[in-house]
């Protein structure tokens, strides 16, 4: 140990009072202690702070376990009864919602094996016919649009818990677990609220640019604070979004609030999408809020993102008004 | 560690990380998602940390995890306005709040690294190496920062008016 001096002294008297040290280097300490009374009175506050105790009343109350329950079921026998059934209803949903060749709705994209779309895992035998007339509804009202664009039913979500429970899903699922030709279905995810009012879509329809949430979801912010937690992000895999539906979008941002690292990634589509709307400046700051308090501020960025885009829809009265 | 560990040793551990957060300056609200994080990572590389290490681990992830909320969240300035808060006391001595609230307050003056090491070892009853390891510091380090931290805390009590018979 190098002889005490002013710069390291603080060592010496911690190591003097908690009785650290040799008879021979008390002594020295000792001596230099005569020689610095300044010295001599912060060793008496050392040995006067009081001790932390136990604060009895904290505790932690939240989940201490991630839920790995798999999303379609407890078992593998429903799990792959419901992949075969998605296999055989997958060209019957097609046939329905392409119905129109010359303005097929849209489906997941063959991409290469490194842009593999993150679509539903899979559809339980329970939900066909729910697929069915949904889609049909769905090209009943893209009829009314642009084809080109989807649609979502915003009225209804705003007012139900139209999203699955984040424990319905599967922790870390990634993009590459999910088959490349599966429908992306977004209402095939089973609901935990009523079922959206699809009688009332009509008058919600709001139209989403599918391409430009496709790329706010393809890549990370670069203006992201460099730090523990924003480091994991800069590893996480792009996530393709195929479908154009908002019922997508959020669904898959509650699925994201169980992975910190992707609900990171999620609340940067709600601060891109709060930039559009720069009169928005207290949602914004929510959102801001929320990205802070990542993962529970992820359900906030959701309801956020439902929002600002009912909010840009009604107030630009046009298609394709969510650019980013 | 097994998963069956992970799940037994977990509800034991995880008051204590909580205990560190909140120690360390932490509200309820960001102190749970600083543990959950730890928890999540801790559950995710469960096979490679030992059990003996698993709450060494835990402690010190949530408190890198609060660190970086604290960054983000620009908490200095919560820190400034506890220390305005604990001058205007020392200004004004009020011996009314008791010695806990008192604590309290010294310790808001303290930074997230004096406060962790302060809770690591008189709570915890970790030893330097210990907590040099859970934060990443040096045992001289650790030991300087106690030393600091310690004579800080005292510093404050005194000028809030408990002198050395409370």
């Amino acid at each position: 140990m190098e002889p005490i001096n002013d710069s390291n002294y603080e060592l010496w008297l911690l190591r003097y009072a908690d009785d650290g040290l040799t008879a021979d280097e008390r002594k020295r300490v000792e001596q230099w202690l005569d020689a610095h009374p300044e010295a001599v009175e912060e060793l008496a506050l050392y040995r006067e702070a009081p001790r932390l105790e136990r604060d009895e009343s904290v505790h932690y109350t939240a989940a201490t376990q991630p839920n790995t329950r798999p999303l379609w079921g407890k078992t593998w026998r429903w799990t792959a009864a419901a992949a075969v059934a998605l296999l055989l209803l997958t060209p019957l949903a097609l046939r329905l919602l392409g119905g129109n060749d010359a303005e097929p709705m849209q489906v997941a994209q063959a991409t290469p094996p490194a842009e593999t779309p993150r679509v539903a895992s899979a559809i339980s035998t329970t939900q066909h016919d729910a697929i069915i007339a949904d889609a049909a509804h769905r090209v009943s009202t893209d009829s009314k649009s642009s084809p080109s664009v989807g649609t979502r039913r915003a009225a209804a979500a705003a007012d139900s818990p139209v999203f699955p429970v984040a424990d319905e899903l599967l922790v870390n699922e990634t993009l590459a677990d999910v088959p490349t030709d599966t429908l992306l279905m977004a209402d095939a995810v089973p609901t935990v609220g009523p079922k959206p009012d699809v009688s009332t879509a009509d008058s919600a329809v709001i139209l989403i640019d599918n391409e430009a949430i496709a790329e706010a979801t393809r890549h990370v912010p670069t203006d992201v604070p460099a730090d523990d937690s924003m480091d994991q992000v800069t590893t996480v895999e792009p996530i393709l979004i195929e479908e154009d539906t908002l019922d997508y979008l959020e669904q898959r941002l509650l699925a994201l609030a169980d992975g910190t690292r992707e609900g990171l990634q999620g609340s940067y589509l709600g601060r891109r999408l709060a930039r559009r709307l720069p009169e928005n400046q207290e949602l914004l700051a929510q959102v801001d809020e929320a990205r802070e308090r990542t993962p529970r501020g992820i359900r906030m960025v959701t309801d956020l993102v439902v929002k600002l885009i009912e909010v840009n829809s009604k107030e630009n009265n046009q298609q394709n008004s969510i650019t980013l | 560690m097994t998963a069956k560990e992970y799940t037994s040793a977990i509800p034991l551990w995880a008051d204590d990380a909580m205990r560190l957060a909140v120690r360390c300056g932490g509200s309820k609200a960001d102190s749970e998602d600083a543990v959950q994080e730890a928890l999540a990572s801790l559950w995710q590389c469960r096979e490679s940390v030992a059990l003996e290490k698993g709450k060494g681990y835990l402690l010190s992830a949530t408190y890198r995890r609060l660190m970086s909320t604290f960054r983000h969240m620009k908490v200095q300035r919560e820190f400034a306005a506890a220390e305005a808060l604990t001058s205007a006391y020392c200004q004004q001595p009020d011996t009314d709040f008791d010695l806990r609230e008192a604590l309290d307050r010294s310790m808001a003056t303290l930074s997230g690294q004096q406060r962790a090491i302060l809770q690591l070892r008189d709570v915890e009853g970790y030893s330097y190496a210990e907590i040099g390891e859970a934060l990443d510091l040096s045992v001289d380090q650790v030991q300087v920062y106690l030393f600091r931290a310690r004579v800080a805390m005292r510093k404050q009590l005194k000028s809030m008016g408990y002198g050395t018979d409370q």
